[in-house]
């Protein structure tokens, strides 16, 4: 394979691999780093959550509720929160508003903090 | 039993009678000596039974009275058993239907030590974080930020790879002690949480989307790394055109030993071939 890529492939490009990473560890790294409010606000401001394909692969990452493929995040519940909140529409137009989001880190933050005592 | 006690009482009523009678007529009989010691014999007898059935009685109320305490006693244990088991009945029951998954402790123990870290701080209190994220104090600075596990570098790092994160600002950080009290509020917003259950930008930076933007950046393209099974392919098929290109050359060589064979018999027997120009041949 050329460097430059004049040559062309001589097999199809494997799916399931991309720049020395598995897809699975693309897509798990993707959907915790949704975990955090600003990576979702920075989104909403480069317009992709307008995107129908966009929002498609989000509703398709929802796989990672079930428990075989739970197991591989380290922060489950704002992750799992954050696709919730993402599957409706309206959140998606008021992410950009940096109120939703102070209000969303919030509430993330007191979720994880409220099994401490005071 | 009294009806055998009065049959003693007449016949030893009867036998003194008698003797009496007899001592009165002058004419004492010793049979009526012996029938009077018999009757008191008699009477002696009865007088044990009667102290025996006495005692049997006695005997039998106070097995009676302990026949009764343990029947109370039962009676007792049954109403206490009774009462427990309403307690425990009445005890609220889990709703099993929601999840019928069962998970194995040592998974649930391993998982709940992966996600530890990053889930709380261990040195984590409540009191430390004030409720409002604007107004913070210089109290709220001075937290244990060595328990944060996820430390945030200074400013500047990565930023351009993200342009809509507001910029972070680390409590120990010189610079920001420097600034005024409502600058530090207008910085400090949602991103100066100490600790925060989600990865932070650089982290998030350092992961396998942030090597794919910096090489997009570089201008690799990221489809050319392989992947384990493709390199193996690769490697095969590079040997097998090592091999296709050796098997090349020695069918060349081959040919042209034939040629020069074919050509002048002179050099035959000669394995070598030679460049070196024969003006004899």
């Amino acid at each position: 394979m050329n460097p430059n890529g004049t040559a062309p492939p001589s097999r199809p490009r494997d799916p399931d691999f991309y720049a020395g990473y598995t897809r699975f560890e693309i897509e798990c790294e993707f959907v915790q780093s949704l975990s955090n409010p600003l990576y979702i606000q920075h989104l909403a401001l480069n317009k992709y959550l307008d995107d129908p394909a966009f929002i498609a692969y989000l509703a398709y990452l929802d796989y990672f509720r079930r428990p075989e493929y739970l197991k591989f995040l380290l922060y489950p519940g704002p992750t799992l929160r954050a696709l919730e909140l993402l599957q409706q529409e309206q959140f998606r137009k008021d992410a950009v508003t940096p109120a939703l989001i102070e209000a969303m880190a919030l509430e993330g933050f007191e979720a994880a903090t409220a099994g401490t005592q005071v | 039993m009294l009806s055998q006690f009065q049959a003693s009482y007449r016949r030893m009523d009867q036998s003194l009678q008698r003797l009496t009678d007899s001592i009165a007529a002058y004419n004492p009989s010793t049979a009526a000596a012996d029938e009077l010691v018999a009757a008191d014999d008699a009477l002696n007898e009865d007088l044990t039974t009667l102290i025996q059935h006495q005692r049997n009685v006695l005997r039998i109320e106070e097995l009676k009275r302990i026949a009764q305490d343990n029947d109370d006693r039962i009676k007792n244990h049954f109403r206490a058993v009774a009462e427990l088991r309403k307690e425990l009945a009445a005890i609220p029951s889990m709703n099993t239907n929601a999840s019928a998954r069962s998970v194995s402790i040592d998974e649930l123990l391993s998982y709940a030590r992966f996600i530890s870290p990053t889930t709380l701080p261990p040195t984590f209190r409540k009191q430390d974080v004030p409720a409002q994220s604007l107004s913070r104090t210089a109290a709220a600075e001075s937290q244990p930020h060595t328990a944060n596990g996820i430390a945030t570098p200074p400013l500047g790092t990565h930023d351009d790879a993200q342009p809509g994160n507001t910029a972070r600002i680390n409590g120990s950080n010189i610079g920001t002690r420097a600034l005024k009290e409502e600058e530090k509020a207008w910085l400090d917003s949602v991103a100066s949480l100490p600790f925060v259950p989600w990865p932070e930008q650089p982290t998030i930076a350092n992961g396998a989307l942030g090597q794919i933007q910096l090489m997009l950046e570089q201008g690799k393209d990221p489809a050319t790394l392989l992947s384990p099974a493709e390199r193996v392919e690769e490697e095969e098929r590079r040997r097998v055109e090592e091999e296709a290109e050796r098997a090349e050359e020695e069918e060349k060589r081959r040919r042209r030993v034939e040629v020069f064979d074919a050509a002048g018999g002179r050099k035959r027997g000669r394995e070598e071939e030679s460049d070196v120009f024969d003006p004899d041949a």
